[in-house]
């Protein structure tokens, strides 16, 4: 079974637009000695930017299953830090 | 390696152009009124002074997305409402596009060289020693700027070994290639609109997002509300910045309403080959060099602050100017919008005559995001006029050139190119100086003002390097680079 912390970059227009396209890049910037136990993938929109009424909530990222909103690098890498962790 | 950043002022304007596009759109004009609060509600975090200092710069940052400019506000209690229903019977603001919040900028002190106070006015004071004016002396232990000898140049900084003394800079002043942003008395910003040169690029410097633009893309919703048939005229570069391939992108446009999509990277093959065949004459009659012609913003730079390049600047209509004419021909009771990163487009467009209007790739995604298209789940779709590579590739620092020597003449040599990558201070004068020597360092000088090309353009979405590798990407076998 692969056992690698999956980091789901939401590739939905609205998350792209509000910042995903700045995380699309994210696996290249990893620390190396992450690498072998992260995997990057886009994910289709997860509806969760037309939850609420703001789509400042927008970008989401999904690390190891748990969404994240207005993902920037800094909340990507700390989830993925917390995620390595348990 | 530089990590690709979006800043807050991105999202936030992104964010207010989607509701006031989705607003416009349905004709719920009193939304808009309460854009202000649904995105800085009580209770909840806020950024400037105070939550009432946010919603009233978020109040000026909705007029201008309706396509208003602030300097024009008669009335400060005329509802967004109102300004809504104004578009109905008035065009979007006029040229100069650029308008300013004063109260939304942070009057930042001068670009100037500091001294901090980790400064340990040590025994080996290199600061002193580097400084051309002799402007720093040490006393009471620190190091002082006489700042009346300074001239900015920064070496004291480089030397320091405690890095105690910093550059501070003026963010929007620093990024004008041509100086013409100034202060008024009480240090806010100023834009002298006879130096500007539309460029934009004082509006991704500014960290307080004080300079703003008036957009264009609510009359373009509500023309397309009305029935009207509207053209969408697309830059290469837009082909850069969405992850799916343009036919996606093209059928998103339809879905929204466009009736036809036309690529101007087919005016980027119609200027190519009109500027291979203008460069063979001018070289024919000895010309020295002769520069592009695409750029807005570099034509409005030679016009307000380099008369003396005007005999070197090709004659070629741009691309825009191309598909324009082409669209115009074969629709002439449709109204045609060019999407693109360029703010000087507009200025571009403004002065032509034409396309009648000019939205950016930022309008354009909020737009998408409005409307909640997913552009991974649409059918693919041919536009009615493609460009080749060649034309997609003017987007793209080095593209032009490039396309320009695959059309010349048969038999025609290579020309040599020297590429300007970002339009600055110091490359003005450098290209001041190319004129007035009437010599310069290779036969086709391309100015891209923005760096990186059009895809670094101060509209778009993603980062230069990316929307360049987008594009490059669909290069076919036999393309020659």
């Amino acid at each position: 079974m692969d056992e690698r912390i999956t980091v789901e970059i939401c590739m939905g227009t609205t998350c792209y637009v509000m910042g995903g396209a700045q995380l699309a890049g994210i696996a290249d910037r990893l620390p190396e000695e992450w690498k072998d136990r992260i995997a990057v993938k886009g994910m289709r929109c997860s509806g969760a930017c037309q939850q609420g009424d703001r789509v400042g909530r927008a970008p989401f990222v999904r690390v190891g299953g748990k969404l994240i909103a207005e993902a920037d690098e800094g909340k990507v890498l700390a989830a993925i830090r917390e995620a390595l962790a348990h | 390696m530089a990590i690709p950043m979006i800043s807050e002022a991105d999202r936030l304007r992104r964010e207010v152009l989607a509701y006031v596009i989705k607003a416009v759109k349905s004709g719920a004009y009193e939304d808009i009124d309460r854009i202000p609060i649904k995105i800085r509600p009580k209770g909840q975090p806020f950024s400037r002074c105070c939550i009432y200092k946010d919603r009233a710069a978020l109040r000026y940052r909705c007029m201008s997305a309706l396509g208003f400019r602030v300097e024009d506000e008669v009335d400060e209690l005329k509802t967004l409402k109102s300004y809504a229903e104004d578009i109905e019977a008035n065009p979007p603001a006029s040229d100069p596009f650029l308008t300013i919040f004063p109260d939304a900028c942070s009057a930042c002190m001068e670009s100037q060289i500091m001294v901090t106070n980790m400064c340990r006015g040590c025994l080996a004071r290199p600061c002193t020693n580097i400084c051309p004016r002799h402007a720093i002396q040490v006393r009471n232990g620190r190091a002082t700027i006489a700042h009346d000898l300074c001239v900015n140049c920064g070496k004291c900084a480089e030397v320091c070994r405690y890095h105690a003394i910093i550059q501070v800079p003026l963010a929007c002043a620093d990024a004008c290639p041509v100086g013409a942003i100034g202060k008024t008395e009480d240090g806010r910003v100023t834009v002298d609109h006879e130096k500007c040169i539309r460029c934009g690029k004082c509006i991704k410097a500014c960290p307080f997002a004080a300079i703003m633009q008036s957009n264009q893309v609510a009359h373009v919703v509500r023309a397309i509300a009305k029935g009207k048939k509207v053209i969408a005229l697309v830059a290469p570069a837009i082909n850069g910045f969405f992850p799916t391939e343009p036919g996606k992108l093209y059928a998103a446009l339809r879905q929204i309403g466009f009736a036809h999509v036309y690529e101007v990277a087919r005016g980027g093959d119609d200027t190519a080959a009109a500027e291979a065949a203008e460069w063979a004459e001018r070289k024919a009659h000895g010309a020295p060099f002769m520069t592009t012609s695409c750029c807005p913003a570099w034509i409005e730079c030679v016009e307000r602050h380099l008369p003396e390049m005007k005999p070197y600047v090709s004659d070629t209509p741009t691309p825009m100017g191309f598909a324009e004419r082409r669209a115009k021909a074969d629709h002439p009771d449709a109204l045609t919008v060019f999407i693109g990163p360029c703010m000087a487009k507009r200025t571009e467009a403004h002065k032509h005559g034409g396309p009648d209007y000019v939205i950016t790739a930022e309008e354009l995604g909020a737009w998408l995001i409005a409307e909640n298209i997913q552009l991974a789940d649409l059918e693919p779709s041919e536009p009615e006029v493609a460009g080749t590579q060649y034309g997609a590739e003017f987007a793209v620092s080095g593209g032009v050139a490039n396309a320009v020597a695959h059309y010349l003449p048969e038999g025609t040599p290579k020309p040599t190119v020297f590429k300007i990558n970002g339009l600055n201070k110091k490359n003005v004068a450098l290209l001041r100086v190319f004129a007035k020597t009437k010599k310069a360092p290779a036969d086709i000088i391309e100015v891209m003002v923005c760096p990186g090309g059009c895809v670094g353009g101060p509209c778009a979405i993603t980062s230069a390097e990316d929307a360049a590798k987008t594009i490059q990407k669909r290069r076919p076998t036999d393309f020659q680079a």
